[in-house]
């Protein structure tokens, strides 16, 4: 059993390394789309060691299901984390997207910066759960998941009549991509409570 | 889902031990249930008492109710040998006699009184046809069953077990004794018995238990800790003890 268990622990070290990749990718998102090219390059570097990281922990828990035929907790785990994994891996994608605009100071970089903050609330939490405490996580996630969703109304909205032009393209698709972020970490906390507890839950 | 057992309150003592307490549960008729726990828990105990086979250790003592077919099986009136017929067993190991694969097949119906030899020759036919073993023996039924393999000497006890036109097959660890790929012939052939028998299984191997059985009841020294659709027990324990120990961590 030991050797499952240890196994266990390195593909949450794993996950674990991969969550904390992907907050520090959004957190660099707005020094990049701000025009620091050091914050752009790495985002552009994380993203390359997500893909990584995510490869390794498909194979890790895709070997340990065929080696050790898990069930119940562990079995979610594996099952959950190939799934967490593929998510982070897609959030550094977003960042990566982001980070690659140019918007000027501003109305729509304030609003983008709250949204990252927001957004890195969020990875915090997520944090916690995967770490083992669930507690209020569920309504902390959607609480912020909707604050999310109205920022980016507001953004399309202050949009709306304006004339297109790369930059107003560019702030549209920031805001879309993090609401997006946003939507992918509440469905890990979702999964990390079917890790825990069993149960499906939608955090929405 | 119509119930075949419905055990009340059962407990089984030897002497001054406790075999097994208070348990209650329904066993479903044409479905495969296992029964899992760790050695010394009463999986054996809980399936010998289904046929009053723990009747035949000394000092053996009972109570509660096993209700069979609308009738608790300890009254007075029930015959156990025919108990035993309408609740066939398999045990961890093949334990064919030393007489012929036919002779091995037949002795079950002719006890009961079947000597028609025609009928016999049917019986054992049908009988190897549905422990699958009939291919590989047809055109040896009067050679020694001690010359099968392990995994043959199984299936031919199975093939014993369902000529006496039983309701129910027990089987305790059936297949602990034989390699993986004689394992996964009989783990084929009670997910096919059940189309037509109600199969109880007692096994060590939990991953055996998830794969063939529909319902799974987990003991612990004596007790049922939690008895459910093996996917919920196997995939959302509800008892922390069940989790821990098909994941491995107690047992």
């Amino acid at each position: 059993m030991k050797a499952l268990e240890e196994r266990l622990e390195k593909i949450k070290g794993e996950l674990l390394e991969l969550h904390r990749l992907s907050k520090r990718a959004v957190e660099l998102t707005i020094n990049a789309i701000s025009g620091d090219e050091v914050s752009r390059y790495e985002v552009e570097k994380i993203e390359k060691q997500a893909d990584v990281l995510n490869t390794d922990i498909e194979n890790d828990s895709l070997s340990a299901v065929a080696l050790f035929q898990p069930v119940a907790k562990d079995l979610r785990f594996l099952s959950t984390v190939m799934r967490l994994s593929g998510n982070y891996e897609r959030i550094t994608d977003l960042a990566w997207k982001v980070a690659r605009f140019r918007i000027s100071e501003g109305h729509f970089a304030e609003k983008l910066k709250t949204m990252q903050i927001i957004i890195l609330e969020m990875f915090d939490i997520v944090e916690k759960a995967l770490e083992g405490d669930t507690g209020r996580m569920r309504d902390e996630l959607i609480f912020r998941d909707d604050r999310l969703d109205t920022l980016k109304e507001e953004v399309i909205d202050d949009l709306l009549g304006s004339e297109l032009t790369h930059e107003s393209l560019s702030i549209l698709l920031s805001a879309i991509h993090f609401e997006r972020i946003g939507d992918i970490l509440s469905k890990n906390g979702a999964r990390i409570i079917f890790i825990n507890e069993g149960r499906r839950v939608w955090i929405k | 889902m119509k119930a075949v057992f419905d055990v009340r309150n059962l407990s089984v003592w030897y002497g001054e031990k406790t075999g097994i307490k208070d348990v209650t549960l329904q066993i479903y008729r044409n479905r495969v249930t296992a029964i899992i726990g760790p050695s010394g828990c009463g999986k054996s105990t809980f399936l010998r008492t289904l046929n009053r086979l723990v009747e035949l250790v000394d000092g053996v003592r009972i109570q509660g109710q096993v209700i069979f077919d609308g009738k608790n099986i300890f009254e007075r009136d029930v015959d156990p040998v025919e108990l035993r017929r309408r609740i066939g067993m398999v045990f961890q190991h093949p334990n064919p006699f030393p007489k012929s694969i036919f002779e091995n097949v037949a002795y079950g119906p002719k006890v009961h009184g079947i000597k028609d030899k025609e009928k016999l020759a049917e019986i054992v036919e049908d009988s190897l046809k549905r422990a699958a073993l009939w291919d590989e023996v047809k055109d040896r039924l009067n050679d020694s069953a001690l010359g099968l393999s392990g995994g043959q000497q199984q299936r031919l006890c199975i093939a014993r077990a369902i000529a006496t036109n039983p309701e129910v097959i027990l089987f305790d660890e059936p297949t602990s004794a034989l390699d993986p790929i004689a394992s996964a012939k009989i783990e084929e052939l009670m997910i096919e018995l059940k189309k037509k028998y109600t199969v109880v299984v007692v096994t060590h191997n939990i991953q055996q238990a998830a794969r063939i059985s529909d319902y799974t009841a987990f003991f612990w020294m004596g007790e049922l800790v939690e008895y459910d659709r093996t996917e919920k027990i196997f995939e959302y324990p509800e008892n922390e003890l069940t989790e821990r120990y098909i994941t491995g961590r107690v047992g």
